[in-house]
Order: structure tokens, then sequence, then C-alpha cells
């Protein structure tokens, strides 16, 4: 009897399935049960198969993380520049100290709260920050790859979103989350607005989600803030292009526009009061706008070759995958992803988020910049069509995503998250030990050379001021003082960032404050890297001189790494004299490819030691979509031998640009306790001219229309 | 509800396909491999004990410095044979000892461009002091030690002091 019903509820529950069980009616009930169960799961799980495949991935990177929390992760090689910026913001983050709050950078408070997870869980070590800093940051990814499946996947069935998780995790994650974090939210922001139109309905909730995800964007990281907003702003006004004909529609919009800009005003007054507190202090908002604004022109790079032809091709595929789907595009259809609103309002996104690959051209910001186009290509590719209409137009774009993949990603480590997860995890510890030529500190295991720079100079830290104690760092290799467990002080976390006079003036204005009684000091090409070839003290002269101003050399406890001791008697008695070498000189016509002749000058006094060029470098306005040229400074020396030094001149602004003439590694003579080495270390051969070079960067380079020259000038210091 | 092949069918066949283009990527792929590979550029000489230079010096091979003050100098070094390791650095000016070091750090570009990986530890940086040393010419001689003693000199610079 008992056997009978259960019968025939199976049958009510599952007609589909009524053969097969058949054979099953008869068996005991327990096993019955079992196998209903087991079935009821597997449906379970694959109506769901996408979150599982989501949930897997990241388990997959957890797992071996969370076990092996103990053992030493290996360093082959250590990035001092990104290095330091990533196990800083750990360090400051643990010591309460936050980007936006305290200090500026161009990522925000939440990617630094991310990032701090998993060594505040396990303790604060480097090796901590580095066996987890690649792996969170791809949970992360994988995660918001899963939330735009869900928004663009929308009705589709679960093993195509599972799919397009797998396909853009596995072989398109581009090793930082900051680009997928904004195709997230222009995909929410998209479905917010599409259904807005759709059922003309929720503008107010809409309108508070839509700002709050432009808000969390800003806090993870100033561009993806930008982006964000742009998404916003590209979604409204498609959305209202394309509900010409739709007066209710348009009002909803505009009305949802007007809530979403006020939603927007408030939560940046609460961001105001969290990080300032005072409601109406914008400077968390003015932070954001320089580091976005001084990155084009401080930060822009040269678009090898093989990454120039890349980048074309990619874009190129995938607008013309756009555009293919423009054609078939459907107005009323289910899947958002033939809808005119997402069409053109994806086009648009994509080619605005190529900016990062255009400005700072190098392959890792390539890819980022490409990540958006080719994510929502995918999303085009695998989410336009479902089963019904038929077995080749339901497949096909399918097999054809999988195909390009197959064409164009590689086994390149930067445009691969399976070799950067293999790379990590090949790197993950699978002992307690450090393997052989590999060196124990912090945690981690480094190679002789690193090791050898990190354990001296934070043991001399260590050993030099105490623990309460803040230190500052020239250039940018924070990670000494983490290592050394003290603040770096300054008011920007790394010092490649401060350009121009905001940020140069946030920065002094945090060493002003904390007074750090120790410096760490790494000379030009000995123990630090020119970024994109430009002098450290070119890059950022106003540090320099307020470091030279107030500290002196202590110890060198590895080579070409000086430590300095705060000395505030050296300001007191330091003073420059300047003498004009060049007048005023407008150019409007530069011929590319010749230098600009600034002509011989009059005369080099004896002991001169800097050159101060006072100018401004005029570009078009379109020069905010591309970047300008490259500046160098031509010095010619009076026994016939060129010194070429890289500049920086902010474009349409008043630029002071320094060179030192000399060899650059004796400016290490400028902080001498003896201010006679000072004049020791001016250059000894004197200068006999002076030309100007502006050189496109790349092709995306634009070309200045003129250059007016205040005046050139040489500076000699004094204590 | 759809029919179990065709709700699976796609499923398997596209993974099968993705594992395919798993195996296949190595070999498929077009974008370019990034960073570059570094790939030896010079090779080592037989003839000679030691190779380096003193960078500070330039393609003139001259070091210019002021009466009473101190050049930084910079460079690197490097013993051809497999067993001898660069433990000091002895600066010379006409033969008399005026400054050393036996601290060193990496120079990935030298190890790269000559395929030694042992050649990676090579760097070197030196502060000379001019103090007693009159303006005018002089040779000026890196000496560069092995942990076991031996010694061999790189190809001399002239170092000018000025008034």
């Amino acid at each position: 009897m008992s056997r009978g019903r259960n019968a025939g509820r199976l049958l009510q529950l599952d007609p589909h399935e009524e053969s097969k069980l058949s054979s099953l009616i008869y068996e005991p009930h327990s096993s019955l049960s079992l196998l209903r169960r087991i079935a009821q799961l597997g449906r379970g799980i694959y109506s769901r198969i996408d979150f599982w495949v989501t949930v897997l991935l990241i388990a997959a990177v957890l797992v071996p993380l969370l076990i092996r929390h103990d053992f030493p992760p290996s360093i082959p090689l250590t990035y001092f520049l990104d290095d330091s910026w990533q196990s800083d913001l750990v360090f400051k983050a643990i010591q309460h100290v936050w980007v936006g709050r305290d200090v500026v950078f161009t990522y925000g408070s939440l990617y630094q709260a991310l990032s701090t997870l998993v060594p505040w869980q396990q303790g604060f070590s480097l090796g901590s920050v580095y066996r987890s800093n690649s792996l969170i940051q791809f949970c992360l990814g994988a995660l918001l790859i899963y939330v735009t499946s869900v928004c663009l996947l929308r009705w589709q069935p679960p093993w195509r979103r599972a799919f397009y998780v797998l396909l853009i995790a596995i072989f398109w994650w581009p090793g930082n989350s900051k680009s997928v974090f904004s195709v997230c939210a222009f995909s929410v922001i998209t479905i917010l607005v599409q259904r807005l139109c759709d059922v003309l309905s929720g503008v107010t909730w809409r309108a508070a989600a839509a700002s709050i995800i432009v808000i969390l964007s800003f806090l993870f990281s100033a561009d993806c803030g930008v982006y964000s907003l742009a998404a916003l702003g590209i979604t409204i006004i498609v959305a209202l292009f394309c509900s010409t004909r739709e007066p209710i529609e348009r009002k909803a919009l505009f009305k949802f526009g007007a809530l979403a800009g006020a939603f927007i005003f408030l939560a940046a007054l609460a961001v105001n009061f969290f990080m300032s507190g005072a409601l109406f202090d914008f400077r968390f908002w003015h932070d954001v706008r320089e580091v976005a604004a001084t990155y084009r022109w401080a930060m822009a790079s040269s678009m090898q070759d093989p990454a120039r032809t890349w980048f074309v091709a990619t874009t190129a595929v995938c607008v013309l995958i756009f555009l293919v789907a423009w054609l078939w595009r459907d107005p009323h259809s289910p899947y958002i992803t033939r809808r005119p609103l997402f069409l053109q309002g994806a086009l648009l996104f994509s080619v605005l988020s190529l900016q990062t690959g255009v400005i700072r051209s190098d392959w890792e910001h390539v890819t980022l910049g490409l990540f958006t186009i080719i994510s929502l290509t995918a999303a085009i590719l695998i989410g336009s069509t479902n089963e019904s209409a038929g077995r080749a137009r339901s497949y096909v774009p399918g097999y054809l995503a999988l195909a390009l993949t197959a064409i164009f990603t590689g086994p390149l480590p930067l445009l691969n998250s399976s070799t950067l997860l293999m790379a990590d995890w090949k790197h993950l510890p699978k002992d307690a030990s450090c393997p052989a030529g590999m060196y124990f500190v912090d945690q981690a295991c480094f190679k002789q050379g690193d090791f050898l720079k990190l354990r001296s100079v934070s043991s001399s830290v260590q050993s030099g001021v105490a623990g309460s104690d803040p230190i500052a760092i020239f250039p940018y290799e924070n990670i000494y003082g983490v290592l050394a467990r003290r603040r770096i002080a300054g008011g920007v976390v790394q010092n490649y960032v401060v350009a121009g006079n905001y940020l140069t003036d946030r920065h002094l204005a945090g060493l002003a404050q904390d007074k750090p009684p120790l410096l760490i000091y790494s000379m030009d090409g000995v123990a630090t890297l020119r970024l994109d070839g430009l002098s450290n003290f070119t890059r950022t002269p106003q540090i320099w001189f307020y470091l030279q101003q107030h500290y002196k050399e202590e110890s060198e406890p590895a080579p070409g790494i000086l430590l300095m001791r705060r000395d505030d008697l050296r300001a007191a008695k330091w003073s420059s004299h300047a003498m004009k070498l060049i007048g005023s000189q407008q150019i409007d016509t530069l011929q590319e490819g010749l230098p600009i002749d600034l002509g011989p000058l009059p005369r080099w006094p004896d002991h001169g030691q800097f050159l101060k060029l006072d100018l401004t470098v005029r570009y078009p306005l379109w020069w905010h979509l591309l970047k300008p040229c490259r500046l160098t400074v031509d010095v010619a020396l009076a026994d016939g031998t060129h010194k070429l030094a890289v500049a920086l001149a902010e474009p349409n602004k008043e630029t002071e640009v320094w060179i030192y003439p000399g060899e650059e590694a004796q400016l290490r003579n400028y902080f001498s306790g003896n201010s006679g080495d000072w004049r020791g270390a001016a250059p000894p051969i004197p200068i006999s001219h002076i030309a100007l070079w502006l050189d496109p960067i790349d092709w995306l380079s634009v070309k200045p229309t003129g250059i007016a020259i205040r005046d050139v000038q040489v500076v000699q210091i004094l204590g | 509800m759809l029919p179990r092949r065709k709700a699976y069918g796609p499923l398997v066949a596209l993974l099968g396909v993705c594992v395919l283009v798993l195996i296949g990527r190595p070999t498929w792929s077009s974008y370019p491999r990034y960073p570059a590979v570094n790939e030896r550029r010079f090779q080592v000489p037989s003839d000679r004990k030691v190779l380096g230079s003193v960078e500070t010096a330039g393609v003139s091979r001259r070091v210019i410095g002021r009466f009473n003050g101190k050049i930084v100098l910079v460079g690197w070094a490097a013993f051809t044979g497999p067993q001898s390791s660069l433990s000091g650095i002895a600066i010379l000016v006409d033969g008399v000892q005026r400054a050393e070091t036996n601290s060193f750090f990496d120079r990935p570009d030298i190890a790269a461009s000559f395929g030694r990986l042992d050649f990676e530890l090579s760097g070197w940086e030196v502060f000379l002091p001019l103090s007693g040393l009159r303006p005018g010419k002089y040779n000026l001689t890196v000496e560069a030690f092995t942990e076991t003693g031996a010694s061999a000199s790189l190809h001399p610079v002239q170092l000018q002091v000025i008034e």
C-alpha cells in the first residue's frame, strides 16, 4: 500500500521520468527514497550550476590558502613598487590608517579592507600578504563575474551562466578586480534601468541602488568610481534615447536620473562624514579627482607593437560582434543582451573603458582596459539566443566565444588567470621551510639579493627608531617600513602617485605633520628603478628638496639604500640662490622629430647645481582622451657630452621641471652633514646648451601645439 | 521542462571543448608573450677572469670629481669561473686603495645578458673620497676579489679631479 502511494507521488512529481522509475517502484522504500533524494539533489544543483561553479572556483582558491596558512610562500622576484603598496595598504589597515580618510592613493578603502581580510585573520606578515593578495583578488573577481552573469544572462539556462563564469574567470580575468568591478557595476545599473523602462515602477529604490553601486566603486578605486559614474550616465542617456516615443518612460527616467543624482550627493555627504568628520568637507572627492586627473599625464606610458596589434585586433573583433548583435537586436527580447539599451550602452562603456589601456599602455593595463569589451561581448555571444532558436543559432555563438578565446588568450601570465593562479599555487608552500636558494623573512621566502636588502634595512630601521615612530620613504620602497613594522609617513601612500601641486602639497603636509625621525632613501640606478625612465628626483623634485632640507645621511645598510636622520636645523640654515639663464620664449610651431633649441647658455656659473625650467606645454583639448608627448631635456655639456633627462610637464599648466645635470648617483652628496659636500656635488663640467624634445610616447600621443617658456634658471642650494 | 538530453547535452559539449581549448591553448594562442623572455645577448669570453665596468664613467671612460669632494661610483663585476664568486671590491687610485665594499646588489639585467644566474649579485656602489688628491688626472682601477682571496682587475678608467 505504501509502495503504491510513493510510486503515485513520484509519478505526479515528475511525469517525464515515468518509464525510468517504473523499474524502481517495487524496490524497498529506503532505496527509492535515497534515489529520489539524489535525483532531487542533482536537479537542485543543476538548476543553480552557475552558483555552484562560482563556489567551486572560490573554494579551489581559498581552501589551500586557509589550509596552508602557516607555510611561507616563495617570492622568486620582489617587485619593490607594487609589492610595497600592496603590503603597505594592508599594514595601514591593520593600524586603522585608511585610504581616503588618512592617506591618498589610486585604490580606495574598500579595496584596502578586502585585501586585509586574510592577513587580519591569519596575523599580519609579508607572507600572509603575498599568499593571499592575488587569490583574494581572484575570489572577488569570480564573485563579481557571477553577479554580472546573473544580470546579463537572466532567463538563460543556468549552464550558460556557468559557462560564462568559467570562460571569463579562467581565461580572461586580468589579474586585478577593478575592471571586473566596473563591468559588474555597469551590468547591475543596466538591469536596473532596463527593468525601470519595462515596469515603470520602483524608481526610488532603483535610483538608490544605482547610487550605492557608484559610491562603492569610488571606495574601491578612483578609476573604478569614474567608470561606474560614467556607466550610470551612459545608461540613462541611452535609455532616454531609446524611449523618445514613450513619454511615461522618459518621465520615469528623468525622475530616476534626478533621484540617483540626489542619492549620490547624499551618499557623498555620508562619505565626507566618515572620511573627515564633517558633512561638507569634500577632500575625499578632491583627492579622487586629482588622482584620476594626474594619472593621465604623470603615468602615461607607451604601447609596444605586439600590444598595439592585439589591442586593435581584439577591439575590432568585439566591435564587429556588437554590430552583428545590433542588426539582430530585439527591443522586446527577454534577453537583455539583445536589447538596444544594452547594446548601445555596453559599446559606449566598453570604448570608454579602453582608456585604462590607452593611458598606461603596458600589457597589464591594456588587458585591464580590454576586459570590459571582452566580457560584454562574451555575454552577447552566450546570452543572445536560447535552445528554441534552433541548434545552429543557439550554440554557434557560444562556440565562437570559445574559438575566440582559444585564438586570443594564451600562455601569457598577465592575461590568463589560470596561469596566474597556477603560479600562485606553485608558490604556495609545500613545506614549512624555504626551498634551496631562498631565505626566510617575515613568513615568506625571498631570493638572496632581496633577502639581504630586506633584512639589513628593516633591522637597521628597527634599531634606529621607536616602534611608535613613523618613517619616510624615498622614492617608493614602503616594503622596508612594513617589514620593520613602522608606519610610513606622508599624505600619499607612494611617491610615484604624487604629481601636480595638489597631491604634492598633500604629501608634504603629511610629512610635515608626522615629522618622521628616519628616512629610507634608495639611490636611483642602484637600489631603485626609474619608473618610465624618469629620474626620481625629476619626478618629485619638491619631495626630494623637502627631504634634503630635513635629513642627513646616517648609514648605508645595503648598497645604495641610505638611512637618513631628521635634522630640522638643516632647514633653518638652508637657502637657495637662483640665476636666470634664459628668458621667456614662445614657440608656436613644433616640427616633429626636431629638438626645440633654447640656444646657447650665456654663462654657466661655477658650482651651478640644478636646472629649473619654468614652462607650459600646450595641447589641444582632445589630449584628455589620449595622452601627451614625452618631454626630454637635452643638456649639452662643455666637453661635448650630453645628458638626456626625461621630465614631466602637466599639459596646459605652468610646470616647474627640475633637472640635475650631473650623474644621478652624486645626489647622495646633498644629504651629507657637511654642506661643503653639496658644493662638491655640483656637476663638474659646465652646461653649454639646452634643447627640448617632445616625442610621441606612442601612436596614441597627442602632438602639442606650442610651448611657452617663462625662464630657465640655474639653482644652487646652500646650507 | 526540457528533455534531459537537450538540457545536459550542450553543457557537456561545451565543457569538452573547454578542456580541448585548455590543452591546445599554449600552441594556438596568438597574444604576445609578456613579459618578454630575456634572451642571452653576450657570450662570456673564455680568456677573461673577471667581467665588469665602472658605469659612472660612461662611454667616455672618465670620472670627474671636485677637489676635496666625494664621488659615488657605481658598476658591476663578476668572475667568469663557475666556482669563483665575488666577495669584495677595492678602488685603487694610481695603485693606492682608497675605498672598498663587500656588499653587492642585484643586477638581473647582467645575469640575463650573459645567461648566467650566478652573475646576478654583481652590482656594487662605492663612496670615493677625493680628499688629498690634487687637481689632475689619475688612473682609477677596480679590483675584484673572490671568496678564496684571488683577485682580478677591471679595465681602468680615468679619474679627473678639478678645482
